[in-house]
């Protein structure tokens, strides 16, 4: 089962979530995608080895085949090429790579070539029990979804994993949150918190994917996320109180599991319920 | 010479806008016959991403040799630059204003 721990608002609490459900869980595959600035091996602190370079395929044009007829440009949807007097202008950091231009050409000026955006980690060892994988964005690269994609085709069907999102609702958490099982979307009882949760829900359900709360820091803000959830009949799947035991813990650097061992049940009653909701195991 | 100033309006006392690409209109002004200047809605304004490319690659296909602004970025710069294009920063004023300042300052 694919499980994807996401959130609107970001320092909700994603990583703690997806860190300590995995560690409650036996033989698990864990994917950080929030490739921007991956942070679960901060916590782990698994020795990790390189996979692989993640590439986007972008236009190269000869200059000798160019005639300057614009069809490339008017094709590029992302506005990544510019023609000018004498030569058209590419701008890598604007190329999606989707190969229109290439694809349009009438005079096979263009082929395209790899062009390294960043690269994908694992767990140098699969003696423990969680797998780590991380996508890591090239520092000065914007677009992370591909990294993204490429991460998820390391997913092991046979086991059960879970992604942490990037935080936001934009394309990089919609690629981390697509063809998931299940969603948990972790908030925090504030005005802010229930703003973006709201706007995450609306989201799933474009996405036909099931999904419910886990609310954290609860104690601190208001009663409107319980009241939206119940209204909506939206699952709240576990609450994780206001404590400074748990602040503390993040801080060290320690997923919060590992100390208060009582924890481990909620989070394993969590994967329960996730199971008896999307009927599968 | 074609000067071209983005401008937050379409009317007399337009002001220049800072934004480069996705400025709301492109008023040009040809300095041989002072009187007349047209002022052109950004179509690029609400682009997804990229609007400095285009912004620029339009301004350059409306044969613009000098560009009053804010402060474009490094993409609309570098498709300027090429096209050679003189970029002038301003801070926000009249458009009008602005003209005649780069006139004033620059024996052309």
């Amino acid at each position: 089962m694919k499980i994807a721990v996401a959130s609107g608002k970001g320092g909700t609490g994603k990583t703690t979530v997806s860190l300590n459900l995995a560690l409650s869980l036996e033989n698990v595959q864990l994917l950080d995608c929030d490739v921007e600035e991956p942070n679960c091996n901060l916590f782990l602190d698994h020795e990790l080895e390189k996979v692989r370079d993640v590439q986007v395929q972008v236009p190269v044009i000869s200059k000798e085949r160019c005639d300057l007829c614009m069809k490339c440009v008017d094709a590029c949807r992302f506005n990544a090429l510019a023609k000018l007097l004498k030569s058209v202008m590419f701008f890598p950091k604007l190329c999606h790579g989707c190969g229109a231009c290439s694809l349009v050409c009438p005079l096979g000026a263009i082929h395209e070539e790899g062009r390294s955006i960043g690269i994908i980690e694992r767990s140098a060892s699969s003696s423990s029990g969680t797998e780590l994988y991380q996508g890591l964005l090239s520092i000065g690269e914007p677009m992370a979804s591909p990294i993204i994609h490429a991460l998820k085709t390391y997913i092991d069907d046979t086991r059960t994993v879970i992604i942490d999102s990037p935080p936001g609702l934009a394309c990089p958490a919609i690629s981390a949150i697509t063809g998931t099982d299940y969603c948990v979307l972790v908030t925090e009882p504030t005005p802010f918190g229930l703003h973006d949760l709201s706007l995450a829900v609306e989201l799933l359900k474009e996405l036909h994917i099931p999904y419910g709360v886990v609310i954290n820091r609860y104690g601190i803000g208001d009663e409107r996320v319980d009241r939206y959830c119940s209204e909506n009949n939206i699952p709240v799947l576990m609450k994780i109180p206001n404590e400074l035991k748990i602040a503390e813990l993040y801080s060290q650097g320690i997923p919060f599991v590992l100390k208060m061992p009582q924890w481990k049940a909620n989070f394993l009653d969590m994967f329960s319920q996730i199971q008896k909701l999307t009927g599968r195991c | 010479m074609i000067i071209c100033v983005t401008t937050k309006d379409n009317g007399p006392e337009a002001k220049i806008d800072p934004h480069f690409g996705r400025c709301a209109y492109f008023m040009f002004v040809d300095t041989d016959s002072m009187q007349e200047h047209e002022f052109v809605k950004n179509p690029y304004a609400a682009e997804s991403q990229g609007a400095g490319v285009k912004a620029a690659q339009y301004i350059t296909d409306h044969g613009a040799d000098v560009l009053i602004s804010g402060n474009p970025g490094p993409h609309a710069t570098s498709v300027m630059e090429t096209a050679g294009i003189k970029i002038v920063k301003y801070p926000e004023m009249s458009a009008m204003e602005a003209v005649q300042k780069f006139l004033g300052t620059n024996d052309l």
